[in-house]
């Protein structure tokens, strides 16, 4: 079943011409994962938080469709909203020490607005979710402010916050970005053992490849606010359709193949106005790309939004 | 082998702290010789910008010495001569922050040539165009400021005003962690260009050991203010021979196909512990020893360090390293 679905999403920021989001479209299947990847500007931020309302109300949102378990979200109160975020919805963002108030204990932050039994509890929960997500001590831990704990720590204690609300939708902007190589894969292989664990659903945001290929199932490539490529993370990393996503891969640098050589990526531009927004960049760019945006549609096992796919093997490399 | 340009030898670097103080360098001996490219990795807090720091005189040591082609970097009676500072130029993180913002680009990348009293205006001017074209830039932005021009364009920009004096050696410190993927694959190509073409020595520091590995010779690994591991790049990711080097290879998560998830990392635990090896709380083959007493870097073969005792027995199990290649 469908637990979360998005269709036809724009955002647009008061002030600029071109929308952040360009009619963004995907489904995710409950206990599904699915991840939104793309560089700064591609609108992969923005599509979160227009999803779960967060933006300012200047900014311009409109969708067919943004559903949660069934119900709109586009249309929910700002309770019902806010009952929602401290539920069925969990969020870990990017930066844990934006995300957490200084000046406030961790319990103050966790338990916001509960008093007497209902507080003590809640704390008791709370202390056991932060030892299931590996934090050491946590009873004295929840009196602690932020700044005595470490990044890693302060996005496990969050997601123990999260863990206690029993969510269905765990929503991860890039949620290790900010964190050392070795921690990062010690959270992402918490939110696999959670996600195992609970039936947690997974969206992740991430520029990062390396992650997605580990943690989602599904994957949907942006550019410009709008969706290049859709498919399968394992297909989409074999056999890349959209030149934007061949360009991406060959961009990063590896632990193994050749070293000091350099690393394939052709001109850089802004994206195009008219066409293709890729038009400018690619290396495959025909008269069409730029005069018709292309729709997504069908290849092979992947939906691409390019006229030149599918690009023969030859062109591959 | 080549001359050696900076040299750190057995520097120690403490910051006081309120209760204690902190060592955020121990004991660290490095050398960055002519027309090499040193990689230096490691987590944060693991002393890898106090090295730059150091390296570049804007920290003094507690102890040891950093020379600069045998000259002392810092201190104010006997620092590098005007000549000598000309060579050692620096690439920083963010490239907004290390321009100002009330100047032109052309006015920030002839600065150093200005200080320095490097040709008449005209020529300041011609070489600013040179320098903007070598690092792919087009000429006419020189009368644009920072706030006109996108991170990767900045970068390029901070890539030539550090290589305005002709430096035998840059100091590079994170210089394209703040940037997207496309743009951080096109910096890297202008660093292997230049490298290439100029011949330029380079300390090269990044917590992403992917991006160290692709343009260093030589790989310097660094966990709570010491080196732990120093090889040469290949045989250093082939076969590490210190168990944080082989953890660390194992985090690194690369875009294939089909792999698990990233297995739980050896632990939970976190900090160092106050005697014997820094590692022992997260070393899966840690011996009733390394609690007790911290192992020096020693040569574990020919031109390689490792600070493990159990250096041998990481080797004696390198099928587990296998599986993950």
């Amino acid at each position: 079943m469908t637990l979360l679905e998005v269709r036809n999403l724009v955002v647009r920021y008061p002030g600029s011409t071109a929308p952040a989001v360009a009619g963004i479209s995907f489904q995710l299947p409950e206990r599904g994962s699915l991840a939104l990847v793309g560089e700064s500007g591609s609108g992969k931020s923005s599509t979160v938080l227009a999803m779960t309302r967060l933006l300012e109300p200047a900014v311009e949102v409109t969708a067919e469709a943004v559903s949660f378990a069934g119900e709109d979200l586009l249309s929910a109160s700002a309770r019902r909203l806010r009952e929602l975020r401290r539920g069925k919805l969990a969020m870990v963002f990017q930066d844990p020490a934006a995300t957490w108030n200084p000046t406030r204990t961790l319990a103050a932050q966790l338990l916001d607005g509960l008093r007497g039994d209902e507080r003590r509890r809640r704390r008791a929960q709370l202390v056991e979710h932060m030892r299931r997500v590996g934090i050491v001590d946590p009873d004295h831990r929840l009196d602690d402010y932020p700044h005595r704990l470490s990044g890693g720590m302060l996005q496990r204690a969050l997601l123990a916050g999260g863990l206690a609300h029993k969510p269905s939708l765990l929503i991860a902007d890039e949620p290790t970005s900010a964190l050392d190589t070795t921690v990062q894969a010690e959270l992402l292989a918490l939110i696999d053992q959670l996600r195992a664990e609970e039936g947690l659903t997974l969206l992740l945001i991430s520029h990062d490849l390396g992650v997605v290929s580990r943690m989602a199932a599904q994957t949907v490539v942006l550019y410009a606010g709008r969706v290049v490529e859709r498919g399968s993370t394992a297909t989409l990393l074999r056999r890349p359709q959209h030149p934007y996503t061949r360009d991406l891969l060959a961009a990063i640098p590896r632990l193994s193949g050749s070293r000091k050589v350099p690393l394939r990526i052709g001109r850089l531009a802004e994206p195009s106005r008219f066409g293709c927004p890729y038009a400018g960049r690619c290396a495959f760019a025909i008269d069409v790309c730029r005069t018709e945006a292309p729709a997504l549609r069908w290849v092979g096992d992947a939906e691409v939004a390019c006229h030149r796919a599918p690009l023969a093997e030859s062109e591959a490399a | 082998m080549s001359e050696a340009l900076l040299e750190l030898r057995g520097v120690w670097k403490e910051f006081p702290g309120r209760a204690r103080s902190i060592v955020a360098c121990r004991d660290v001996w490095l050398t960055v010789r002519a027309g090499e490219v040193v990689g230096l990795v490691g987590e944060s807090g693991s002393g890898k910008s106090t090295i730059a720091n150091l390296a570049l005189g804007l920290l003094l040591p507690s102890s040891g010495e950093v020379l600069f082609r045998g000259q002392p970097v810092a201190g104010s009676s006997n620092g590098l001569g005007k000549e000598l500072r000309a060579q050692l130029q620096a690439v920083f993180q963010e490239p907004l922050l290390a321009l100002d913002g009330r100047r032109t680009i052309g006015w920030s990348i002839a600065e150093p040539l200005v200080i320095h009293r490097r040709g008449s205006r005209r020529e300041r001017r011609e070489r600013v165009r040179d320098l903007l074209e070598s690092v792919g830039l087009d000429p006419s932005l020189a009368s644009r400021r920072p706030s006109e021009l996108s991170g990767g364009q900045l970068q390029r920009v901070n890539i030539a005003r550090a290589l305005a004096l002709r430096p035998s050696l840059l100091v590079c410190d994170e210089p394209v962690s703040a940037l997207d993927v496309s743009v951080q694959a096109q910096i890297l190509n202008l660093f292997l260009e230049i490298q290439r073409e100029l011949g330029i020595g380079m300390l090269f520091i990044s917590h992403d050991l992917a991006v160290v590995r692709h343009l260093s010779d030589r790989l310097v690994v660094m966990y709570a203010g010491r080196i732990v591991e120093e090889g040469p790049t290949e045989a250093v990711c082939a076969e590490p021979h210190h168990p944080y080097t082989q953890a660390l290879l194992k985090a690194c998560l690369e875009p294939e196909p089909g792999l698990l998830p990233p297995a739980s990392a050896p632990s939970l635990r976190e900090g160092v512990p106050s005697r014997g090896c820094p590692f022992v709380p997260r070393c899966p083959i840690a011996e009733p020893e390394c609690v007790l007493h911290e192992a020096g870097p020693t040569e574990t073969t020919l031109g390689r360090r490792s600070a493990c005792r159990r250096a041998g027995a990481l080797l004696e199990g390198s099928e587990e390293i296998a599986t993950w290649r």
